[in-house]
């Protein structure tokens, strides 16, 4: 399969209002991150792409289906985990999962082996004998996952699935996400705000605002770098590193800090033609001085998600770099 | 002892035996793709709905009364034939059997008009209590949204609930009363009763779906709406107490038109469970597509009230 | 006399202690509060804002306490984790009602709008919160906390639901109102946030304080721990064989890198970090190889979070 979802000439008016539109997107599979702010359009995607909401004009291929007209088959190979809290009051995790199951067309006994394996594949244990609305946010979220991945599904789209989890959760989760990936080859379409998540799962991301797709591809290129810029982070005396590196015609930007002090992070832009050795002569020489001056950080300079994510939606030009 | 010379197999020593494995936890079995068909897809909806109804308490209470309400009539039966039997041939004995048959149970249409009837109140509060549990609650916590995400339309949604839902009365009504006939029939001396009794039978079948089915489509339309137990029981209670109450004084008392008794759910039944059993009754001169029109007007509602309910649950907000 | 004053603090819920001998004293700027689920967080914060009694110890805002004085909580501000508002009301509306609340009286519409255009909510203000998505509803919720310009912010979660973008402004905002001289509290999970804004961070376990002050110094504390930093150098295995010489590192690891022709990237453990810093570009120098990358792997927040709570990263629970 080279395509996941397609979208061909897609629009979806709510009254006047166009909620949505895409003229040719393609998403290869994969771990796609869906970023946007609120009201982009991410619920009108997600709606259509499962089949649930029509579009008014166009059409939408999940998996190989028109999602419009084969909207159960779309379902049916397809796992979602809202991102609220939605389940069955009054039944067990276990209960839960087999009747997630049982809706897709499994036999009770088929169904119930197959919520015990899930269970066991994302470490719920004892707790899936429990009530689900009696259990903490962590055994929730994964029970919510545990439903979306009963049915063996090619493609799973995950809505803020670290909400409310703690660092130790959300790590665990994270993990747990790239291996559903890396282990079991499923696809993934991500939607969080939070950027983080996004960037350290997703191979690309697809980012939305006001109802059109600004841009969509590897976040690698979509960034863009400039050469031989370094981000630096100095302790000790920042007024005598920055002499050090000026004298041997490093240019410096210093980067906002917090609660006042003075900066210890840098971009260090290198004169033409010059390598890292530049920087390293500088922090030899500052390392013997009294102030010293000591080089704790270094890595080039790119554009991170944040970054991309910001500029591209403040308006600047961001098309796909797979056109 | 003989000595036996060993042959070691190196091989066999330096590679692992075939039979150890680790099992790979990642490893997960691919599921049968469905294997039921795409249609039945509303029966686990209507089977889960069933089991939390049963699991409670409460529920246990009410099959309590309607079993000895039905036993009860069983048991009149039983006595009847026993009755029937014992004065068998005795002269004198014509007249208590005579009375017998008249006032306890007579085996006509409207003694099991009368035992389903019996059975209403019962049903009425089972359903009261339990429409949170059955429908209220898929919309407060959002239960909807997990469903419609499966393979599975709204109108199997709506269908698995009230198949649950009509499965629960017809526990109560259409089944035991069912039994009675049977039972009924089964102490006759021939098996006629039944060939005769074909109205009795489509009686009580009609009867006995409308009351599953129809209070079923009144319960799913009021949890949908008010979702929690309280106000459920609130407005129940409104329908099927205070309504007929206000349009009993009504009538009654102030003298008006018979077209009052329409607002009465419990009338609407009465009327047609006479239609069904072919009794005649003063219970209504009026019209006979009013009662119809009525109970469409009921359903409808209600009906109109589940579907906007659920059309308005967005899968992803 | 600081503004946050806590002392031998502990609560009791019956036998199991939701907290127990913490100790803070907290300055004007911006402090992350974290710990995982169920570590007390929620329990210090309901304390401080005085709707709590504590079992023992006291908790002081500007010397006064906080349970017996209600009337200190006037320069806090509070916003809570939890979702509950009074749905059919605007949200300036709410927003002017809770600055009342806090004795703001008429100044209190023009004091509401202030605080919901810090928050970026003027835009929905007149919409119910009925209406309101999530992310709106937390934005009303910070301007609430904010509208009568308190000296003390305690902050829960404050940036549930609300997206990428609106994510850095309300960060700025925690920012400048810290600069003006608050004393800001945040507790959150989303550590890397936490660290964008502050280096001080009070970590909780178990209803305890397990370590507080700035990360970079409560990382030097874990001696268990030796610095992880990761390296990428012209010639890795010559520098890693230096570097074992000379005894500044006490392992190394090589981790292969992504690309065709890449060179394996070097992860040393470091004890210490500052003789190891000064040291390196000599080395580097001497040996002719460049170093193009230097990046401590387990220095923030969410790292050392892991180590001091014990758990694997990216284990599964």
């Amino acid at each position: 399969m080279d395509e996941l979802i397609r979208l061909e000439k897609l629009k979806r008016y709510y009254g006047a209002h166009l909620a949505f539109e895409a003229e040719e997107v393609v998403f290869p599979p994969g771990v796609i991150g869906l970023l946007g702010p609120n009201g982009a359009g991410k619920s009108t995607l997600l709606n259509i792409l499962m089949g649930l909401l029509e579009p008014s004009s166009g059409r939408a291929w999940m998996l190989g289906f028109d999602a419009a007209k084969e909207s159960r088959e779309v379902r049916s190979r397809v796992g979602y985990m809202p991102e609220n809290d939605s389940f069955v009051a009054g039944l067990s995790v276990l209960q839960f999962v087999s009747l997630a199951g049982e809706l897709h067309g499994l036999r009770p006994v088929d169904a119930r082996r197959r919520a015990h394996e899930v269970l066991s594949l994302l470490g719920l244990e004892e707790a899936r004998y429990r009530l689900i609305e009696e259990q903490p946010t962590g055994i929730r979220q994964r029970a919510k996952l545990a439903q979306a991945l009963i049915n063996n599904p090619d493609l799973v789209i995950l809505d803020e699935p670290t909400n409310g989890l703690d660092p130790a959760g959300r790590s665990a989760m994270l993990e747990l996400i790239s291996r559903l990936h890396r282990e079991q080859g499923k696809s993934i379409l991500f939607s969080s705000h939070l950027l983080g998540d996004v960037e350290r799962v997703c191979d690309s991301v697809v980012i939305l605002d006001k109802g059109k797709v600004l841009a969509h591809g590897a976040v690698a290129a979509l960034a863009s770098s400039r050469t031989n810029s370094y981000r630096l982070q100095v302790s000790g005396s920042a007024e005598v590193c920055g002499r050090l590196l000026r004298e041997r015609g490093v240019r410096l930007e210093a980067l906002p800090s917090k609660a006042g002090a003075p900066s210890q992070d840098f971009i260090a832009i290198l004169p033409e033609g010059a390598d890292t050795k530049l920087l390293f002569e500088a922090f030899a020489a500052g390392g013997e001085g009294e102030p010293g001056c000591l080089l704790s950080g270094l890595w080039p300079h790119e554009e991170n998600l944040e970054t991309v994510f910001e500029r591209i939606v403040a308006g600047e030009a961001g098309g796909s770099p797979n056109d | 002892m003989t000595e036996e010379s060993l042959e070691i197999n190196e091989s066999d020593l330096l590679s692992p035996s075939p039979e150890a494995t680790v099992v790979d936890r990642w490893t997960l079995s691919s599921a049968p793709r469905e294997s039921r068909a795409a249609a039945m897809a509303w029966w686990p909806v209507a089977r889960i709905g069933l089991k939390l109804v049963v699991k409670r308490r409460i529920f246990k209470v009410f099959i309590g009364l309607g079993l000895i309400n039905f036993l009860f009539f069983s048991a009149m039966i039983y006595f009847l034939a026993g009755l029937a039997a014992q004065l068998k041939g005795q002269r004198f004995g014509q007249g208590p059997l005579e009375f017998a048959r008249n006032f306890i149970f007579t085996g006509t249409g409207e003694s099991f008009r009368d035992f389903i009837t019996s059975q209403n109140t019962v049903v009425m509060l089972l359903l009261a209590i339990s429409g949170a549990v059955l429908v209220g609650n898929d919309f407060r916590f959002r239960s909807l949204t997990f469903y419609l995400s499966k393979p599975l339309e709204r109108w199997q949604y709506f269908l698995g609930k009230l198949v649950a839902t009509s499965l629960l009365v017809s526990m109560l009504t259409l089944l035991p009363c069912l039994a009675l006939f049977i039972e009924y029939g089964l102490f006759g001396d021939t098996f006629d009763y039944f060939f005769e009794s074909r109205r009795i039978l489509f009686g009580i079948l009609a009867y006995g779906l409308l009351v599953s089915i129809g209070m079923s489509i009144l319960l799913l339309g009021v949890a949908a709406l008010l979702q929690r137990t309280i106000s459920i029981v609130m407005v129940w209670g409104l329908i099927f107490i205070f309504l007929p109450i206000v349009t009993e004084v009504v009538h009654e008392a102030a003298r008006s038109s018979e077209y009052w008794k329409l607002l009465d759910f419990w009338f609407l039944l009465q009327w047609c469970s006479n239609a069904f059993f072919g009794i005649e009754s003063e219970l209504y001169s009026g019209q006979p597509w009013c009662p119809i029109a009525a109970l469409a007007a009921w359903f409808g509602a209600a009906l109109w009230a589940f579907w906007s309910k659920t059309r308005a649950v967005e899968v992803v907000s | 006399m600081n503004p946050v004053s806590i002392r031998d603090l502990a609560k009791w819920y019956g036998e199991i202690a939701g907290l127990n001998k913490v100790n803070l004293e907290l300055q004007p700027g911006i402090t992350g509060l974290v710990g995982p689920n169920g570590a007390g967080k929620s329990t210090l914060m309901k304390i401080l804002t005085g709707q709590l009694k504590a079992s023992y110890g006291e908790a002081l805002i500007f010397g006064k306490d906080v349970w017996k004085t209600p009337a200190a909580r006037r320069r806090l501000g509070y916003s809570p984790e939890g979702d509950s508002f009074y749905e059919d009301m605007s949200v300036l509306a709410f927003v002017r009602a809770m600055g009342r609340l806090c004795g703001l009286g008429g100044s209190a519409d023009a004091l509401a709008r202030e605080a919901l255009g810090k928050t970026g909510a003027l835009g929905f203000a007149g919409k119910r919160l009925k209406a309101c998505s999530k992310g709106m509803r937390q934005r009303a919720k910070l301007a609430q906390a904010l509208v009568h310009k308190p000296d003390i912010l305690v902050l829960d979660e404050p940036l549930n639901g609300i997206d990428a973008t609106g994510r850095r402004e309300m960060l700025r905002l925690f920012e400048e109102l810290a600069g003006a001289g608050a004393t800001v509290i945040v507790s959150s999970h989303i550590l890397e946030e936490i660290e964008a804004v502050t280096s001080r961070i009070v970590f909780l376990a178990q209803g305890k304080v397990i370590a507080s002050g700035a990360l970079a110094e409560v990382r030097g504390l874990l001696k268990d721990h030796p610095l992880k930093l990761l390296v990428t150098a012209s010639d890795p295995r010559k520098l890693g064989a230096r570097l074992l010489e000379s005894g500044l590192v006490t392992g190394i690891v090589f981790q292969r890198r992504a690309g065709e022709l890449a060179e394996d990237d070097l992860v040393l453990s470091v004890p210490q970090v500052e003789s190891f810093y000064r040291a390196l570009p000599g080395l580097a120098r001497e040996l002719g190889i460049g170093i193009d990358r230097l990046v401590p792997l387990d220095a923030s927040a969410e790292a050392v979070f892991g180590y001091l709570v014990g758990e694997e990263m990216g284990g599964s629970a």
